[in-house]
C-alpha cells in the first residue's frame, strides 16, 4: 500500500510546541495532522482512535512521557515514532544507538521535512511499521532506563482497557515478573500489568519501600503482614491483600538483616 | 691585757667564720655538683671543691690551734698545725688555676699549664716543708715553708701581671690584690713571735677570707656566689659590731668597774647583753649585706621590676620577633648584656632553660659569641632560642640571675605561644571568611547556574516556536527573558536584595514560564508594597518558586495554582510559597529534590542563625507549601535604585 497522505498525531505539553509543530506540518505537502495532544494519555487515546502513520512524541511530558506512550500503547497500535527532545542525552544516545529517530528542540522546519521524508521511505519500504522498527524502539526504551539517572518514580502510568491509569506507588503492594511482563497489585485489589523491567523499575522506587523477595518479586514492606520462617534459613512472607510469596534463599538473609532485627 | 685578748678573739672570730664560710662553700659546690649529676671527680666545679676544702682544713686547723691556746689549754698535735698550715699553702695554688683555667692568655697553653704547675708546686713544698717541721720537732708553722710560700707567690703575681697585661685592669686588680694580701699574710705568720695590734692579726691570719670571696666573684661558675657573699658579708658585719661592742663598750666599761680587769657575773651579764645586741642588729646587718652585694658588687638589677616591666612590655609585643627584642633590651638595661640574637635551638628538648656558656654551647652555635642560651620553650616548634653575648664589665651571671632569665625565658615562650595561638585563630577566621565568601559566590553561582542552562534553553526554544506563531508574544517573552538574566546578572556581587527586587525577577521569571506552560501555571502575587523595601538575600525566594513550577505543577497535565505571598507582622517577614502541584512527601524530600531547599535553609542560617525559619508543608496529591521567616530589615539601599519599572 502506498502512502499518499502522512498522518501525524503531535504530541506535546507545551501549547507553543504544539502550534509550531502543527503549523510546519501543515506547510509540508502530503501531510496531515490528525491529532494534537496536551500529555501523554491524550497522545494514546489519539493514536489508537486514529492510527496514525507518524507520532511526533515529545519525551519530557508529565505523568506520561513520550517514552511511556511508547510502552503503553498497545503493539499493534505503534507508529512510526519521531521523538522530539529538549536536552535529554541520554535519550538522543539511546535513540541514536538503536536507529530511533529524533529531533530536537527547538525543531526546524528543513529538519521536520528531513524526519518526515525519512519516514515515508521506511514506511514505504516495509510497506508496513515493521517488527524490526517496534523492536528497536523498545530497546532504546530499554538503554535509556538503564542510563539515564531517573528521576523517583511516585506515579506508575498503567493501562486500564482505554484508560492510563496513574497508579500511587505507595499503593501498589507487590511486582511480579513474568517474562517481558510486570503484574502490579495494588492494596485496592487491583491488578494492572505493564511492560517494563523489574530491574529498571525497582531503580525508579523508592528502595527503603519495595524489596526484593526473589528474582522476580518485588514487595512494599508496608504491606507485609507477617513472615513466617521456614525450615532451612527461609522465609515466607503473608501480604495484607492476602498474597503468600516466599522468598530466595539470598535475600531471606537480607530480609533478616533489614527487617527482622529490633 | 686587752690587745692581745682582742687579737685572740679576733682570730677565734675570724677562723670561725672562716670555717663556716669555707663550709658553705663546700656544701653549694657540693650540690650544684650533685643538682647537674657530677661524679666526685668531674671537671666541673672541681677547683671550687679544692677551694673549699682547703679552707675549711685551713680554718679548722687553725681554730684548733689558736682557740685552745686562748683559753689557756694545751696546744695541739703540731701535725695538726702542719695540716692547716699546708692547706692554707695550697689556697693561692687553687686561685691561679681557677684564674687561669679555661683562658687563652697572651702567653699560650703551655706557658699557662707552667704557670699553674708551679704554683701548685709551690704549695706542696710548703705543706712538705710543714709537715717535715711537724715530724721533726721544729716550731710549726715552719719560717722556711713560709718564706717559700711568700717568695713563690710573689714570683708567681708578678709572672701572673706579665701575662694578663692585656686583660682590663678592673678584673686583674682583684685577685692579684688577693694574691698579695696572702703572700703578706704568708709573711705575717714567718715573723709570728710575740702578740700583735689586733687588725694586723686580722689581716695577717686570715687572707683567706678575701682570697674566698675573690675567687668566688670570678669564678665563673658561681652563680651561687651571691648566696654565700651575702652570708659572708653579713658575719663579718656582725663579727666587727661585736668586736667593736666589745673594745669599744665591754673592755672600757670592766676597767672601769674592776682595775684589776677580773672577769665577775657582771661581765658575763654584759656578755649576754651584748648577744643580745648582736642578734637584734643581726638582722638588719643581713639587709645592709643584701644591699651591699646587690647594688655595688653584684650590680643586681631588681628583678620584680625587671619581671613587671617586660611583661607589661611582652603583652604590647606582637610578632615573635617583637618578643625576641622586649628580651633583649630587658636584658641589656638590667644585666647588662652586650648581644643578643636568634639561633635555632641546638639542644634536644631538656627541661633547662637557660644553658650557661661552655665548650659544649661553642660546638653547638659556631661564631656565636655568647654566655648564655636562652631557650624558649614554646608548646609548639620551633623552638626559639637567644643567644646571649657577653655582660658588660665582665659580670658574671648570679643565681638570681639565672632565676630571672628562666623566668624571662618562660614569660616569652608564654607569649610567642599566646602570639601563635592568636595568630593560628587569626588565620583559620580569615580562612573561614574567605571560604565562607567563596561559599556564597559559589551558591550564588550555582544558584544562577541552576537558573540559567536549562530555564534558558527553554525559555529560547518557546520564543523560537512563538517567532513564528504568535509574534508578538515572542518580543514580550523575549523582554522579560532579558530583564530576567538583567536582576541576574546584577546579582551576583551582592548578597541583598529587596523584596521588591526579587518578587520583580520572580514575576518576569513566572511570566516566561506561562508562556510556556499557559494556563497550566495560574499564579497569585501578594506581596504588600510595604515589605518592596525589605532586605531579602539575593535569590532567595527564585528556586522555591522554580521547585514549586518545576516539581509541583507542571509535573500534572492539568498544572495548579501558585501563590508568592510576604506578609511583616511584629518585626518578621513571612515569605510563602504555595502550589497546589502533586505534593511530595516531606520525608523523601532530602533524597529528591530537596537540593534547592538544603541551599535555601543553609544560607537562611548563615545570615540569621535562629532567627531565620524556613518550613515545608506537603503531602502527596496535597500541594506543598514552603515558608520563609527571617527578620524585616530595610535594605539600605536608596529607593531611586528600585528596579521595579517595567519595560516593554
Amino acid at each position: 500500500m502506498t502512502l499518499s497522505r502522512l498522518r501525524v498525531v503531535i504530541a506535546d505539553d507545551e501549547r507553543p510546541a504544539r502550534s509550531f509543530l502543527a503549523a510546519a506540518l501543515r506547510s509540508v505537502p502530503d501531510v496531515a495532522v490528525v491529532g494534537e495532544a496536551a500529555n501523554g494519555a491524550e497522545a494514546i487515546q489519539l493514536i489508537e482512535r486514529h492510527h496514525p502513520d507518524v507520532a511526533l512524541l515529545d519525551v519530557q511530558m508529565p505523568e506520561v512521557d513520550g517514552l511511556s506512550v511508547v510502552r503503553l500503547l498497545r503493539r499493534r497500535f505503534l507508529p512510526l515514532v519521531i521523538f522530539v527532545t529538549a536536552f535529554d542525552e541520554h535519550a538522543v544516545k539511546a535513540f541514536e544507538m538503536n536507529a530511533v529517530d529524533y529531533l530536537t528542540k527547538p525543531v526546524s522546519e528543513p529538519r521536520l521535512r528531513e524526519a518526515l521524508r525519512r519516514a515515508r521511505e521506511r514506511l514505504e519500504r516495509h510497506d508496513l511499521k515493521d517488527a524490526a522498527t517496534t523492536s528497536h524502539l523498545r530497546d532504546a526504551l530499554s538503554d535509556y532506563d538503564r542510563s539515564a539517572p531517573l528521576a523517583r518514580l511516585d506515579r506508575i502510568p498503567v493501562r486500564q482497557k482505554h484508560d492510563i491509569v496513574l497508579v500511587p506507588a505507595s499503593q501498589i503492594v507487590s511486582i511480579v515478573a513474568e517474562g517481558e511482563l510486570l503484574h502490579l497489585t495494588t492494596s485496592g485489589q487491583e491488578r494492572y500489568t505493564i511492560t517494563y523491567r523489574l530491574k529498571n523499575l525497582e531503580a525508579r522506587l523508592d528502595p527503603v519501600k519495595f524489596i526484593r523477595l526473589g528474582r522476580g518479586v518485588l514487595v512494599n514492606i508496608d504491606f507485609i503482614a507477617r513472615v513466617t520462617p521456614l525450615t532451612g534459613g527461609m522465609y515466607t512472607v503473608k501480604l495484607r491483600n492476602g498474597q503468600q510469596l516466599d522468598v530466595s534463599r539470598i535475600q531471606s538473609r537480607l530480609l533478616r538483616g533489614r527487617l527482622l532485627q529490633l | 691585757m686587752a690587745p692581745p685578748v682582742t687579737g685572740q678573739i679576733v682570730d677565734v672570730l675570724g677562723f670561725l667564720t672562716g670555717a663556716v664560710l669555707y663550709v658553705m662553700l663546700v656544701a653549694m659546690v657540693w650540690r650544684e655538683r650533685a643538682s647537674e649529676g657530677a661524679s666526685l671527680f668531674a671537671t666541673r666545679g672541681r677547683l671550687p671543691l679544692l677551694t673549699g676544702v682547703a679552707g675549711v682544713v685551713w680554718n679548722v686547723g687553725a681554730l684548733l690551734s689558736f682557740g685552745p691556746r686562748m683559753l689557756g689549754g694545751a696546744a695541739p698535735s703540731p701535725v695538726v698545725v702542719a695540716l692547716a698550715f699546708g692547706a692554707l699553702g695550697g689556697l693561692p695554688a687553687v686561685v691561679v688555676h681557677s684564674l687561669l683555667e679555661g683562658r687563652e692568655t697572651a702567653a699560650g697553653r703551655r706557658m699557662t699549664r707552667a704557670v699553674i704547675a708551679s704554683a701548685y708546686a709551690v704549695s706542696i713544698v710548703g705543706a712538705l716543708l710543714h709537715l717535715e717541721a711537724a715530724l721533726n720537732g721544729h716550731p710549726v708553722p715552719s719560717r722556711a715553708a713560709l718564706w717559700v710560700l711568700t717568695g713563690g707567690f710573689t714570683a708567681l703575681t708578678a709572672a701572673l701581671l706579665m701575662m694578663t697585661r692585656a686583660q682590663p685592669i678592673g678584673r686583674r686588680g682583684v685577685w692579684v690584690a688577693a694574691l698579695a694580701i696572702f703572700a703578706v699574710s704568708a709573711l705575717h705568720f714567718g715573723r709570728h713571735g710575740g702578740d700583735e695590734a689586733w687588725w694586723v692579726e686580722l689581716l695577717g691570719h686570715h687572707a683567706s677570707l678575701p682570697l674566698a670571696l675573690a675567687i668566688l666573684h670570678l669564678d665563673y661558675r658561681f652563680a651561687l656566689a651571691d648566696l654565700f657573699l651575702k652570708n659572708a658579708i653579713a658575719l663579718l658585719l656582725l663579727m666587727g659590731v661585736s668586736l667593736a661592742l666589745f673594745s669599744g663598750v665591754i673592755v672600757p666599761l670592766l676597767r672601769w668597774q674592776d682595775p684589776a680587769g677580773v672577769l665577775d657575773p657582771r661581765a658575763i651579764a654584759l656578755f649576754v647583753a651584748m648577744w643580745m645586741t648582736t642578734a637584734l642588729v643581726f638582722p638588719h646587718l643581713r639587709r645592709l649585706a643584701d644591699r651591699l652585694v646587690d647594688r655595688v658588687v653584684l650590680r643586681r638589677p631588681d628583678y620584680d621590676a625587671v619581671l613587671r616591666r617586660l611583661c607589661t612590655d611582652l603583652d604590647t609585643a606582637e610578632s615573635e620577633e617583637g618578643v625576641v627584642q622586649c628580651i633583649g633590651s630587658a636584658l641589656t638595661a638590667s644585666l647588662g648584656v652586650t648581644d643578643f640574637r636568634v639561633v635555632a635551638d641546638p639542644l634536644p628538648a631538656t627541661d633547662r632553660r637557660v644553658v650557661a656558656t661552655g665548650p659544649e654551647l661553642r660546638s653547638w652555635l659556631p661564631g656565636v659569641v655568647a654566655v648564655v642560651l636562652l631557650r624558649l620553650q614554646t608548646v609548639e616548634q620551633p623552638h626559639p632560642a637567644i643567644a646571649l653575648g657577653p655582660l658588660t664589665a665582665g659580670r658574671r651571671l648570679l643565681s638570681d640571675d639565672v632565676r630571672l632569665l628562666e623566668s624571662i625565658a618562660q614569660h616569652g615562650a608564654r607569649r610567642i605561644d599566646a602570639l601563635r595561638v592568636g595568630q593560628e585563630r587569626l588565620e583559620r577566621n580569615l580562612r573561614e571568611q574567605r571560604m565562607q565568601r567563596l561559599a556564597t559566590e559559589a551558591e550564588l553561582r550555582a544558584l544562577r547556574a541552576q537558573l540559567n542552562p536549562h530555564f534558558l534553553f527553554n525559555a529560547l526554544t518557546t520564543i523560537g516556536y512563538l517567532i513564528q506563531t504568535a509574534p508578538t508574544r515572542a518580543v514580550d517573552t523575549l523582554l522579560r527573558l532579558t530583564h530576567v538574566l538583567r536582576g541576574v546578572l546584577k546579582r551576583s556581587t551582592s548578597e541583598f536584595s529587596t523584596l521588591a527586587e526579587e518578587i520583580d525577577l520572580i514575576r518576569s521569571y513566572l511570566e516566561i514560564e506561562r508562556a510556556r506552560f499557559e494556563e497550566r501555571l495560574e499564579v497569585t502575587i501578594d506581596v504588600p508594597a510595604a515589605a518592596g523595601r525589605l532586605a531579602v538575600p539575593t535569590l532567595l525566594l527564585q528556586p522555591i518558586v522554580e521547585n514549586a513550577v518545576k516539581h509541583g505543577l507542571v509535573a500534572t497535565r492539568l498544572g495548579g495554582s501558585l501563590l508568592v505571598r510576604a506578609r511583616v507582622d511584629d518585626g518578621r517577614l513571612t515569605l510563602s510559597v504555595e502550589d497546589s502541584g502533586i505534593g511530595f512527601d516531606p520525608g523523601s524530600l532530602r533524597a529528591q529534590s530537596g537540593v534547592g531547599l538544603t541551599s535555601v535553609a543553609q544560607r537562611l542560617s548563615s545570615h540569621y542563625g535562629a532567627e531565620g525559619r524556613l518550613d515545608i508543608q506537603s503531602a502527596p496529591g496535597q500541594g506543598a507549601t514552603v515558608r520563609i521567616e527571617l527578620p524585616a530589615k530595610r535594605h539600605p539601599r536608596r529607593a531611586l535604585d528600585f528596579p521595579a519599572r517595567r519595560t516593554g
